[in-house]
């Protein structure tokens, strides 16, 4: 049986976080009610054809291109793609055809321990179109409402080279370039919300083969589960058919996440678009001052703080790989170093305790109410041996709960380690006085009943009492 | 004097005087309107008690310094959105639409006190001035009613309805209009009046324009006019146009295609007309040089790909979902088919055809690059010719207005012989002038042209060659005795 | 002819324009004319020209992102064939 390899390009739109439109000051808030955030530009109305050019948006569009290794056009030019559609208000949609703001660039992605550079074809700035909602699904609707808030929303698409072998290298390669484009704050990337989408262009050919297989455009993958689990399932299907001697129709199919599935769309109008330059849109010169400052503005990437992560804070790979897989989270672990310096036990702390109750409570690291700062106190109240680090445990839940400070939580409920010998050794009296069994088993050697004994001091003073402390006046006393 | 000629500083004058009354003009306009519109259909939309509303809030300011457009009766094109009247573009599928914005012109002449008469009747979307394709009918020309005006906006300020008017220019409306009318008609540089709200069914050669029958009264409005719109850099400097008149420079070269008379269908009688226009331009001192422009005579036809091909996309947004007129069909696509159908003009529906046509991959390098090169070569050939010369000449039109019944049917042909002379202004964005010249009892125009933003010397020779005021079509003279 | 009789059906379609009979057979009859003209020019080598596909020389100019107020609801709506309170209406999506 011929062994096929998979083809596979990626499509992924991201919404801008500008606060208007592309083309209109009209707001792009999300979740407004329909048609409230539209006028005669955005709306298509005849003599709105004046389109106002955000410079905001220019700008993310610059900095995606820069981000992503991408030699950036001189002139900025805009073109429509002309089609009829109800959620299209002009009958063109305007986008960059035949000068993309970004081409040739690349995103270093790490596949099974290796680097591998993914081809960036292009980047480019268009506009959304608006949303239309059906009576019951799209099939038996008997008529659809259209809402124009989204209509000309900024976007930016950026289009992968067929560089992608495998569901996962998708998979990956999407999770690295949405952490790529939320490190440069240009998109909050919630493909829940519809503000990431991503389209997969998938052909297979045998393997060793150089010539492209007919590829079937994915659509509707809503998240980066459904990217995987829909490419996967088309390298399935088109194997089945290659396997049986078949063909590949090309055509666009829909990811059915409830299926598990992709579908045709059966498109019946085979659309040819048009395009041209937008006559009204006249070229724009971008000036070098202005692209050093967008490049200026280009935080420190992923790639370049792991290697610092690694190389400078000794931080295994896997912990540098969680810290910096989220430009907040990176942020937050560096800021905490400012107050404490100890790179692998903040590193743990992190990752175990803070990330572990964020996940618990469904929270980004963004909406914690324990400042960087307060944690480093905290950690720093363990190793001075002010707390335990099993104190530390209850009191760093209270801080993620109310904010408070460690020491104010201490403080008032009393938490502070018992180091003080002298009371210590009057409990350690009393429990040893209360449990003659345990001694005579200590004195013959089990010493588990130390542990015991331990215990019970601990117990006494509600964890309170410094182990190691109560350890050491322990063995003294039964030793004597 | 009959009021309805006086010009803008005289209407200024004598209101200040109080020799004028508005109400008084007011009631002299709006009688001759309603007689006017029953012979010409000139007007869209002509509503009197809109107008006595203007009147009354101009009567009733207090201002002290009035603006220079006091009390002047103006009239827009039926394609320049306003917000107290609907705005047609004289189709059917916007045949009931009321923008909710004015263009920013109208707000303009608004400003400066001017009192709108009427949103006036043209061609579908603007587009040609055949008299073949208003869905509310053809303008009929005030000179001879079998004839087409090429737009109501022209024969409202031929027949003295309105001081000046408002029209856009696609690839020579305004300035052919002017030419059937006996008007003067000038389309400033691309740009130079604001383009916000102008309804543009090809926006790289459209351009709003004035048309008059005074020199000094185009100059006032293109003064008011030519500000900065919202999306254009300030204006370098602006002259004061009204003032710069009678400047014109000593030694001004005119430059002639030397083969200007080889247009198609151009008319004997315009051709020896021009001949005549030229001598008597040469005898008041003037210096003409013919020059060899190649690839002039490809301007109409580059204007018309490019026009069809931009015409398709811009009225794309007329789809029966936001606005405007729809026919219903079993789902979308067949819902846009009928209203589309039923809602152009048949010369709409083959343009835009053709406009698809041309934007198919198969013809897209052929015809529409090509076209677009050659739009080049000619922008390059005018600037070269502009530079050794102030203005370039020719007729602004082949023939006379074209029968409204001619058979076959003229106008329809692509591409369109009466753009023959105009098309190139369009295509470079230079402005361009009509100055309105007469033969045979009926006017046609000769076209000056300029480079960009040298809109004062396009006044300046208009004003040289305006000996005397400006004749009346025997029309306006009936409307006199209304 | 016939062939571009074809290829006028499609661009019609593409322009949501149906012609009548009438007004294809005028289309081709006046399409003569337009593309022996278009041959002509068609012949003039222009290879190293560039296109000119705006009316002015000036660059574009950038706005500030700042909100300005959109239409109120009503507006927006008044001037649709159909609507809800909301939202416009189109006929069903799919053809069968
Ligand atoms: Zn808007």
């Amino acid at each position: 049986m011929t062994a096929f390899e998979a083809v596979i390009g990626l499509e992924v739109h991201v919404e801008l976080l500008t606060q208007t439109k592309l083309f209109c000051s009209c707001s792009t808030d999300f979740g407004a009610a329909p048609n409230t955030q539209v006028c005669p530009i955005c709306l298509g109305l005849p003599g709105g054809n004046t389109p106002r050019l955000n410079k905001k948006a220019v700008a993310y569009a610059i900095k995606t291109a820069l981000a992503l290794n991408c030699q950036v056009a001189q002139e900025i030019t805009f073109d429509r793609k002309n089609y009829f559609y109800a959620d299209l208000p002009n009958g063109y949609q305007i986008t960059q055809h035949f000068h993309p703001m970004g081409k040739k660039g690349f995103l270093p992605v790490n596949v099974a321990e290796k680097t591998k550079n993914i081809g960036i074809h292009q980047v480019h700035l268009e506009e959304d179109a608006g949303k239309m909602f059906h009576v019951g699904d799209i099939l038996s609707s008997p008529f659809s409402r259209v809402d124009f808030n989204r209509a000309s929303v900024p976007l930016v698409e950026i289009v992968t080279e067929p560089d992608l072998r495998t569901a996962e290298e998708a998979r990956l390669f999407l999770q690295k370039l949405r952490n790529t484009l939320l490190y440069i704050g240009i998109s909050d990337c919630k493909m829940e919300e519809g503000s990431l989408r991503c389209d997969a262009n998938i052909s297979l050919r045998p393997l060793g083969s150089k010539e492209l297989g007919v590829k079937t455009e994915l659509k509707n993958m809503n998240s980066f589960r459904a990217v995987y689990r829909g490419i996967e399932y088309e390298i399935e299907r088109q194997t089945g058919i290659l396997q049986e001697g078949g063909t590949v129709i090309p055509e666009t199919r829909h990811w059915d996440e409830e299926i598990g599935a992709t579908k045709s769309m059966r498109e019946k109008l085979s659309e040819s678009y048009r395009y041209f330059p937008d006559p009204v849109l006249l070229p724009l010169k971008t000036d070098t001052k202005w692209l050093e400052e967008i490049l200026y503005s280009i935080p420190e990437l992923p790639d370049s703080r792991y290697k610092r992560f690694t190389e400078d804070y000794g931080l295994p790979p896997y912990d540098a790989e969680v810290l910096t897989s989220s430009r907040d989270l990176a942020d937050y672990y560096e800021q905490a170093l400012q107050t404490y310096p100890e790179h692998k036990n903040l590193s743990n702390w992190i990752m175990s305790e803070l990330m572990g109750l964020l996940n618990a409570n469904n929270m980004e690291i963004t909406a914690c109410k324990v400042e960087p700062p307060e944690l480093g106190d905290l950690l720093k109240l363990i190793d001075q041996g002010t707390i335990s680090g099993k104190i530390a445990k209850t009191v760093f839940e209270e801080m993620f709960t109310t904010g408070e400070k460690p020491e104010k939580i201490i403080r008032e409920k009393g938490l502070t380690q018992i180091s003080d010998e002298e009371t210590l050794l009057k409990i350690v009296d009393t429990v040893v006085t209360a449990h003659p069994g345990s001694v005579e088993d200590y004195h013959n050697g089990k010493n588990k009943a130390l542990g015991f004994l331990v215990g019970q001091v601990m117990k006494e003073t509600k964890g309170q009492a410094n182990p190691r402390l109560v350890n050491k006046l322990l063995q003294k006393k039964l030793s004597n | 004097m009959d009021p309805a000629n006086l010009s803008v500083q005289q209407i200024t004058a004598k209101i200040n005087k109080k020799e004028l009354l508005l109400t008084e003009l007011g009631a002299i306009l709006a009688g001759r309107s309603k007689y006017a519109q029953k012979k010409l259909n000139l007007f869209i939309s002509f509503d009197p008690q809109l107008f006595t509303e203007q009147i009354k809030k101009n009567e009733q300011s207090t201002q002290v310094n009035r603006p220079p457009l006091w009390g002047v009766p103006v009239a827009i094109a039926d394609n320049i959105t306003t917000v107290d009247q609907k705005t047609t573009c004289a189709s059917r599928l916007l045949a009931a639409y009321q923008p909710p914005f004015e263009a920013q012109a109208v707000s303009l002449l608004q400003e400066n006190g001017a009192l709108l008469i009427g949103k006036t009747n043209l061609e579908e979307f603007g587009l040609g001035c055949a008299g073949n394709s208003s869905y509310f009918k053809p303008v009929k020309n005030p000179w001879d009613i079998k004839r087409t005006a090429g737009s109501g906006a022209a024969a409202a300020v031929a027949s003295g309805l309105a001081t000046f008017a408002l029209a856009s220019d696609v690839r020579g409306e305004i300035r052919q209009a002017a030419s059937y009318c006996g008007v003067i008609a000038l389309k400033p540089t691309y740009g130079k009046i604001p383009r916000e709200g102008l309804i543009d069914s090809a926006s790289s050669l459209e351009q709003t324009g004035i048309l008059a029958r005074r020199v000094s009264d185009l100059a006032w409005a293109l003064q008011v006019l030519a500000v900065p719109g919202n999306n254009n850099p300030p204006a370098v400097k602006r002259p004061l146009y009204p003032e710069i008149l009678g400047n014109i420079p000593a030694k001004t070269r005119i430059a002639v295609p030397a083969d200007w008379d080889q247009a198609p269908l151009l008319e004997e009688g315009i051709k020896n007309n021009f001949r005549e226009q030229l001598n008597k331009l040469a005898r008041v001192g003037l210096e003409i040089n013919y020059v060899t422009l190649p690839h002039f005579q490809y301007a109409s036809l580059v204007a018309t790909i490019i026009g069809a091909v931009e015409a398709f996309s811009n009225l794309s947004n007329l789809d029966g979902v936001r606005f405007g007129y729809r026919k219903e069909g079993k789902h979308l696509q067949e819902m846009y088919i009928k209203t589309r159908s039923a809602g152009f003009s048949s010369k709409l529906k083959k343009f835009l055809t053709l406009g698809g046509l041309l934007s198919t991959k198969k013809y897209y390098n052929s015809h529409f690059l090509q076209g677009q090169k050659m739009r080049s070569i000619i922008k390059k050939e005018l600037l070269d010719c502009l530079q050794e010369n102030e203005l370039l000449l020719t007729p602004t039109t082949p023939c006379n207005a074209i029968l409204l019944d001619s058979s076959p049917p003229a106008g329809e042909e692509l591409p369109d012989p009466a753009a023959y002379y105009t098309a190139a202004a369009n295509l470079a964005g230079f402005p361009s002038l009509n100055f309105p010249v007469s033969t045979n009892g009926l006017p046609y125009g000769l076209q000056f042209m300029a480079k960009k933003e040298d809109e004062g010397v396009l006044l300046q020779i208009a004003f040289l060659l305006e000996k005397e005021p400006i004749k009346w079509p025997i029309f306006a003279l009936e409307l006199q005795e209304v | 002819m016939k062939a571009v009789q074809e290829e006028l059906k499609g661009a019609a379609w593409d322009a949501r324009i149906e012609l009548t009979a009438t007004e294809t057979k005028e289309l081709l009859q006046e399409l003569q004319n337009f593309f022996k003209l278009t041959r002509q020019l068609q012949k003039i080598n222009l290879e190293k020209t560039p296109a000119t596909y705006y009316g002015s020389e000036k660059t574009n100019t950038l706005r500030e992102d700042v909100v300005q107020p959109s239409l109120p609801l009503d507006v927006s709506l008044v001037n649709a064939p159909e609507t809800d309170d909301s939202c416009f209406l189109v006929p069903r999506i799919i053809e069968e």
